[in-house]
């Protein structure tokens, strides 16, 4: 589903991502682990097609397209999504109907008619009940003065009703009291299927107990070092990034 | 003599004429008389002397020529019928409008524009709310003129809202004239709530030139004004409002979105002269291609008016690099006990947010168009009639593709 090969990324001149490749397949589930600084996020915003990051070199290849061509919307409609680390609030703009008008777009896209007001309320509902977020939110803002959590799970939220192919995570779990993280990790697990994949990206392996993730990489200065089954994570939560200094200083 | 003042004299005589050739009750002649010395005397705005309450506006193409003051004004009127709403000829006007017509604008030097009109106009409108009329019907007031490149439009506008009423007017520019030059006074009298919405959409290559001057007196009485800007070329807009009564609340909003080469200069000017009243301004602004916007907010507090809370707010979206935004407050505070603040933002679009609707899909345009209505729509949410409201979102849309489609070529 998504091969990256040798990627090197930079923000304004200053290069992060220093050739990293990492390939997913349908249905699977891979979790990037490092520390801060690292280039995590800069992976997601790359993937997402955030523009102020500039690819100086390597390759995306998703289901066959070339997804550095495509723009961030092109992106989102052919089925990759972004749960942001920091998702944006966006005053006067009433959260279901932002999502159903975005679903609209995504649908149009796909050749698929567009849902009227009925069909979607029932979506919505079928949705709202899987990742236990109020009807409330819904009828607020785009994530206007909505709680740290509440902020995570409405991307939960959006991410169910936009059912994407790819669905980027990005440090989901980061300001989440356990209930909170649990309520998310069921979101994310009820939509794992056969022909979803995810790429969980975390700082703590504590995300990583209630989402069995199939592979985990660890990101160090812009580059997988290290790849292995879910013990990784297990490993690192008990060594900490310690060790990674030496390599950083390789590099 | 300068071309400024020979286009002066000239304007003096053409009024000059159409006084004489109307004629007026003997109070309002007089009154016009008065008007038409001062336009005389202060002549027309000097650029070239920097008067302050016109150095941001560049009326090089008004003052250039001639527009004779006479274009015909075709006013359509609906309303409750407990709301009587006429067009007066000049020379017709009823005396019962004495007290006000020409006696609340007559800030003549601030505005010679406003003296022109007092002297030239051939009609008034006049909507008369009757004592205790509680209305939930809006009254249209829709003013346009004929497509017509030599002629100055004047219509003038008289709105009374006695004690005790509810009711809300609607007052529509569609002028295809080269200029408009319009006055509206408004009463609002005690225990009084006036919902007043002005909305200028004039012709793209038309000149808008308005005062509006309200006498805000009868205490316990609430204004609610909201100013629309779409159209013309050049707006200028003076917005006057009287404080002189207490527990006051008065609400002087307006919003524009402004594209091409447009320009518009909002002048308020809110005078707080009793103590215990508010006035809450907020004046949104976006701003597309080579458009520029002045706002001018002046706060008068007289040292009688203690307990005064006064706010400004002058927002401003800038979605070219083209456009320029200038906003100037002046606070004017002789009371030692007085809530009074004011501020001004430019910004351009949140590239944080742009980011963010794009990767739910939304494409730049749409993404964009989501976020300057979201940023209008608190004052369009303002409108209580839901077809007026569905209107204007539909005219801003159709200008934010024109704004979006100039935007693309000027990045």
């Amino acid at each position: 589903m998504l091969k990256i090969d040798n990627l090197h990324a930079s923000i304004e001149g200053s290069e992060i991502l220093h050739g990293l490749s990492l390939e997913i397949k349908p249905g699977e589930v891979h979790a990037i682990m490092g520390p801060n600084g690292s280039g995590k996020s800069t992976l997601a915003q790359v993937l997402a097609g955030n523009d102020s990051y500039d690819v100086t070199a390597g390759s995306v290849d998703f289901c066959g397209q070339d997804l550095l061509e495509l723009e961030a919307e092109e992106r989102a409609r052919e089925g990759v999504f972004l749960a942001f680390q920091y998702p944006v609030s966006i005053p006067g703009v009433n959260n279901m109907y932002f999502i159903k008008s975005a679903l609209n777009e995504i649908r149009k896209h796909r050749g698929e008619p567009e849902l009227d007001a009925a069909d979607f309320l029932k979506l919505a509902k079928e949705k709202m009940e899987v990742v236990k977020i109020s009807r409330e939110l819904l009828n607020r803002s785009v994530n206007d003065g909505f709680s740290g959590g509440e902020k995570k799970r409405n991307e939960i939220f959006h991410m169910a009703v936009l059912e994407p192919r790819l669905a980027i995570l990005d440090e989901t779990d980061s300001g989440l009291d356990i209930d909170a993280l649990k309520i998310v990790a069921d979101g994310v697990n009820s939509l794992r299927d056969a022909g979803r994949s995810f790429l969980v990206i975390t700082h703590y392996q504590r995300l990583l107990d209630y989402i069995e993730p199939d592979f985990v990489h660890v990101l160090v200065d812009g580059r997988i070092v290290k790849s292995g089954d879910k013990s990784l994570a297990l490993e690192l939560e008990k060594e900490g990034y310690g060790w990674t200094e030496d390599l950083r200083e390789v590099s | 003599m300068s071309a400024l003042a020979e286009l002066a004299a000239a304007y003096a005589g053409a009024a000059e004429n159409q006084q004489q050739a109307q004629g007026a009750p003997a109070w309002l002649e007089s009154r016009r008389q008065a008007a038409l010395a001062t336009f005389r005397t202060r002549g027309m705005p000097n650029q070239l002397r920097r008067e302050e309450r016109w150095r941001f506006l560049n009326l090089q193409s008004l003052l250039a020529r001639m527009y004779e003051p006479n274009a015909p004004v075709t006013v359509e009127l609906t309303g409750p019928d407990a709301i009587s709403a006429q067009v007066y000829n000049i020379a017709e006007t009823p005396p019962t409008v004495e007290p006000w017509l020409a006696a609340i604008a007559t800030d003549y030097d601030d505005n010679p524009f406003t003296a022109l009109n007092t002297a030239a106009c051939q009609q008034i409108t006049v909507v008369h709310i009757p004592a205790t009329v509680q209305a939930d019907e809006p009254v249209y007031v829709t003013i346009s003129t004929e497509a017509d490149g030599d002629r100055m439009a004047c219509p003038r506008l008289l709105v009374v809202a006695e004690a005790g009423t509810r009711a809300t007017v609607i007052e529509r520019y569609a002028g295809r004239a080269a200029v408009t030059n319009t006055v509206t006074e408004v009463h609002i009298g005690q225990d009084a709530q006036l919902h007043h919405i002005r909305i200028q959409d004039d012709h793209a290559d038309a000149v808008h030139l308005s005062t509006t001057a309200v006498r805000h007196h009868g205490n316990n009485s609430t204004l609610n004004g909201l100013s629309i800007n779409l159209g013309a070329r050049l707006a200028r807009n003076d917005i006057n409002v009287q404080l002189d009564g207490e527990q006051l609340e008065s609400t002087i909003n307006g919003m524009y979105l402004l594209v091409n080469d447009q320009v518009i200069d909002n002048h308020t000017r809110i005078e707080h002269l009793q103590p215990n009243s508010i006035s809450h301004e907020l004046f949104k602004g976006v701003l597309g291609n080579r458009s520029r916007a002045v706002f001018n907010g002046r706060i008068y507090v007289d040292q009688k008016a203690q307990k005064t809370d006064a706010f400004q707010s002058n927002p401003n979206l800038l979605l070219s690099d083209d456009a320029v935004a200038n906003s100037n407050p002046e606070l004017e505070i002789y009371a030692d006990d007085v809530r009074c603040s004011h501020g001004a933002t430019y910004g351009d679009l949140e590239q944080d947010a742009l980011f963010y609707l794009r990767t739910r899909g939304f494409s730049r345009d749409q993404a964009e168009e989501i976020l300057v209505n979201a940023f209008l729509g608190e004052l369009l949410e303002t409108i209580d009639i839901d077809q007026l409201r569905a209107e204007m979102q539909q005219r801003i849309a159709d200008r934010m593709q024109i704004a979006l489609s100039g935007a693309l070529t000027s990045r």
